[in-house]
């Protein structure tokens, strides 16, 4: 199998997507005001400058930026039409060429990611130094979040395209997609790092898919350690092995269900 | 004809498919019934069909909505699973190993397009040719020859959404042919085009085929495509094959000839000719269909001219649609 045709699928992709940027664009507006909210909300509960949890004001308003970017560059605006794709059989224009189906999904959701990243990113970094000033980083630590933040976008796509698939059996497979989403929203650590739940709680959380999607990545950008570094990243291979053998299980019998519409 | 001289590259041998469908009864009890007890009703789309292509053949696969044909088109790409039957094209076995006939076989859907529609048809282009894996010199020498062929080259740079109907499906044949496939499966290749787009389409297909040694199969709705196209004419219906010939000859199979006058005045009172129906009678046109075996052509004119001025006549075959009701009416 090349991989040279996914990532031109990949490229083009992305340069569909810069043909409509200002449309795509405008999201960020509601993002730059969530994370402003949420920030004014932190700066009221750290008041007195303390540290909760190991966290200071400055990690925790990085931290929340960190996992409004992660959240917003994994977010699958496609999965409906995945959905779609599959029930209606418009997938038969990938299965007609020698692709391999979950390749190609694969690379255009890749190619959003890295979209959505690179632009967002770029706002959501100048807001958080704008709110919270410099959080000390270094360069090797930077890369190696980076890694994990693919990794965990990776385990996310994983997620949504069991989801996607899903809808050969189900009518309609978003509203399982809505729920997850919320789910990473509450105990993925979007809002609260897992930090500040009951030890017990936290002790759960922390084995499930969703944290590594989004908090492990966040903490691992804001309390940089190589042995947070190598947690997460073990964590999210497990996690990512699971799913892709759930995937390609759930694939091959909904292949051969797929019907085809037209006749 | 030199078709007959090519190897069989498609074999289809006793191929059924058939699909389970939920069915719901009425009303709002029915929603809630079929959610618990859900009832399926089993719809056999294709039934027990068998044919074969050889090489370089054109072949219009006809019939109306719900026929069979595209399910069994799908079935030959590969992208269906069949019931029961065997399908062999090129040699391959389409269900197993898709991927490596996927590089051998060419497909046009006229209501799905494979051009990326944001972006000028050269990047998709481009991007077929990495899927495709040719190699660059190829793919240079290829779309040069194509974009002449096809005379594409003003719309290469322009947005696929700024492009009309007709021009788009030209750069999708382009897209297509890109690999030089050795089948090329058209489903509907001439929906929604004027009659020029159709034409100029048209004589694109008879060059593919006739250039290339490109086996065609082609389904259409518009039997003008086939009748131009097709030297070989398969008609399904309800799953089943109706016939499967000479295109020619089941056009003269039924024998009828249809001849239009045009009146200088309208006539008071047409001539009653045995054999002869009049089809739809105007202020200064009618039109009649003839039993040639029955009733001379030259008579029937004659008795026309001796008893009207008449400014022109028009002599055609009856349009193939009639030639397929009849068959479906069995």
């Amino acid at each position: 199998m090349s991989l040279k045709k996914y990532f031109s699928i990949g490229k083009i992709d992305m340069l569909e997507r810069y043909s409509y940027f200002w449309e795509n664009t405008f999201s960020i507006f509601i993002l730059v005001l969530i994370v402003f909210v949420l920030a004014k909300i932190w700066t009221a509960i750290f008041s007195q400058g303390q540290t909760i949890d190991g966290f200071t004001l400055v990690q925790i308003i990085w931290y929340i930026c960190m996992t409004e970017l992660i959240v917003a560059s994994t977010s699958n605006e496609k999965i409906e039409d995945i959905g779609n794709e599959i029930r209606s059989g418009e997938l038969s224009n990938t299965l007609l060429k020698p692709l391999n189906y979950l390749g190609k999904q694969f690379a255009i959701m890749f190619s959003g990611f890295f979209y959505r990243f690179i632009t967002i990113g770029i706002i959501v970094f100048i807001l958080a130094y704008l709110l919270a000033g410099a959080i000390p980083l270094t360069f090797s630590g930077i890369i190696l979040t980076i890694i994990i933040i693919i990794f965990g976008a990776i385990l996310n796509f994983c997620i949504v395209l069991i989801f996607a698939m899903l809808a050969l059996w189900l009518e309609d497979s978003s509203s399982i997609y809505w729920i997850y989403q919320k789910t990473v929203f509450i105990i993925g650590g979007m809002l609260i790092p897992l930090d500040f739940y009951p030890t017990w709680i936290k002790s759960i959380l922390i084995y499930l898919p969703t944290s590594y999607v989004v908090y492990f990545p966040a903490k691992t950008f804001v309390h940089f350690s190589s042995s947070l570094f190598f947690t997460s990243l073990i964590g999210q291979i497990i996690w990512i092995a699971i799913f892709i053998v759930i995937l390609t299980i759930i694939y091959k019998i909904g292949i051969k269900k797929v019907s085809i519409h037209g006749g | 004809m030199s078709q007959e001289k090519g190897k069989e590259v498609i074999i289809v041998k006793n191929l059924s498919k058939r699909f389970e469908t939920k069915t719901k009864e009425k009303g709002f009890l029915g929603t809630i019934k079929s959610l618990y007890a859900p009832k399926y009703k089993e719809v056999v789309a294709v039934n027990n069909i068998s044919f074969s292509l050889k090489e370089g053949e054109l072949v219009g696969f006809i019939g109306p909505n719900g026929a069979g044909k595209s399910t069994t088109i799908k079935m030959m790409t590969g992208i269906l699973f069949p019931t029961t039957g065997i399908i062999s094209v090129l040699g391959f076995n389409p269900q197993e190993e898709r991927i490596k006939l996927a590089y051998k076989i060419g497909t046009i859907f006229g209501q799905k397009q494979q051009l990326w529609y944001h972006l000028p048809p050269i990047d998709s282009f481009e991007l077929f040719a990495a899927i495709y894996e040719i190699d660059k010199e190829e793919y240079k020498k290829r779309l040069d020859e194509l974009v002449k062929l096809f005379e594409i080259t003003p719309y290469l740079n322009t947005p696929v959404k700024k492009l009309s109907l007709g021009e788009r499906m030209r750069c999708e044949f382009v897209a297509s042919l890109l690999h030089k496939p050795k089948v090329l499966f058209l489903d509907e290749p001439t929906i929604g085009l004027d009659i020029i787009a159709k034409r100029t389409l048209r004589e694109f297909i008879k060059k593919i085929n006739e250039k290339e040694k490109t086996t065609i199969v082609l389904t259409s709705h518009d039997m003008e495509d086939i009748e131009e196209l097709c030297p070989r004419i398969i008609i399904i219906n309800h799953g089943k094959i109706l016939y499967d010939g000479s295109t020619e000859k089941i056009k003269n199979k039924l024998n009828y000839k249809r001849i239009t006058f045009y009146f200088e005045k309208t006539p008071e009172k047409l001539p009653e000719i045995k054999n002869v129906k009049v089809i739809e009678k105007e202020k200064f046109k009618v039109l009649l269909e003839i039993n040639k075996e029955k009733v001379d052509i030259k008579e029937v004119i004659e008795t026309y001219l001796s008893k009207f001025n008449i400014i022109d006549i028009d002599i055609e075959d009856p349009p193939i649609e009639e030639i397929i009701e009849q068959f479906y009416r069995k």
